[in-house]
């Protein structure tokens, strides 16, 4: 406490300066004074409080709808932990050759290689439209789903090159 | 039946943390991936897709995505939930656009330049 009082303490040298001004110059010195006092609470208090509230008001939808997501995939968690894992479809490779031949595409398939369960998939050129039915068709009838893909453009409108890591 | 109603709620709760690592959710970001993980691994063990699977994933996206210019985007690339895009002389009014698309569709979009177009990645926590 002793310690507080003298930091606070003003100077003695200072003190004799203002004993030396008249009292309206000592009024207009306080004034002064409160003003900076209340310019630098305003710089380096209230400013980054305001910029803080600013992020955070901007954060908060999609905060909110991060927590709701959140929320539904817990609530399907429960649902989902209760119920048996559904049993793979029969055959990997005879799904893919399946759906491929169906969606028009085992022709435009330029490599394909099964390794660990998992088919490396090379079309060198698709229609970007097609391949999305066939991915769709895959997941949905042959439990296969893209777990890696490089789809880069080709100079034909709508046409890829498709590098597709598939897998259950 | 008060008592009832408590043990049922304790077991919803069990249940809903099933295979979710307590020590996983040390921040909110590692909780929300946590729990992302674990729904991912339940729905592709009953044979249904993700929300961070590519498709969803693109899916989701493909209204934002709509509004880049015909031909820009150059390459896609999918792993480990995320989609990379190399996007061709982005017009910084696109992405701006396209970021504020993205964020409205619960899709953050990181941007970087590169060779004088810009690369995006979106996807999961």
């Amino acid at each position: 406490m002793a310690a507080l009082h003298a930091a606070l303490r003003i100077p003695d040298p200072a003190l004799r300066w203002l004993a030396a001004k008249s009292r309206s110059e000592r009024r207009v010195m306080s004034a002064l004074l409160a003003v900076v006092l209340v310019a630098l609470a305003w710089a380096l208090a209230w400013q980054p409080v305001a910029r803080d509230m600013e992020a955070l008001r901007a954060a908060r939808p999609g905060n909110a709808a991060a927590l709701a997501a959140a929320r539904r995939m817990t609530d399907e968690i429960a649902g989902l932990a209760r119920s048996s894992a559904q049993p793979a479809a029969p055959d990997a490779r005879a799904g893919l050759e399946r759906i491929l031949a169906q969606q028009n595409l085992r022709s435009a398939v330029t490599q394909l290689e099964w390794q660990d369960g998992r088919a490396r998939t090379v079309f060198a050129a698709v229609g970007y439209d097609a391949l999305i039915v066939a991915l769709d068709a895959l997941q949905r009838d042959a439990q296969l789903r893209a777990v890696e893909a490089t789809l880069t453009a080709r100079v034909e409108p709508g046409m890829v090159r498709a590098e597709l890591t598939l897998a259950r | 039946m008060r008592k009832n109603m408590y043990a049922r709620s304790i077991e919803r709760l069990e249940a809903q943390l099933a295979g979710v690592k307590a020590d996983a959710a040390t921040t909110p970001m590692a909780a929300r991936a946590a729990i992302a993980r674990r729904y991912a691994e339940l729905r592709h063990a009953q044979g249904l897709p993700a929300p961070d699977d590519a498709l969803p994933l693109l899916a989701r996206a493909a209204p934002a995505l709509a509004t880049l210019p015909p031909g820009s985007v150059k390459s896609a690339t999918y792993g480990d939930g995320h989609w990379t895009l190399d996007v061709a002389q982005a017009d910084a009014t696109v992405i701006r656009d396209l970021d504020a698309r993205m964020r409205s569709a619960a899709l953050p979009l990181l941007v970087a330049p590169a060779g004088g177009g810009a690369r995006l990645r979106f996807g999961g926590p």
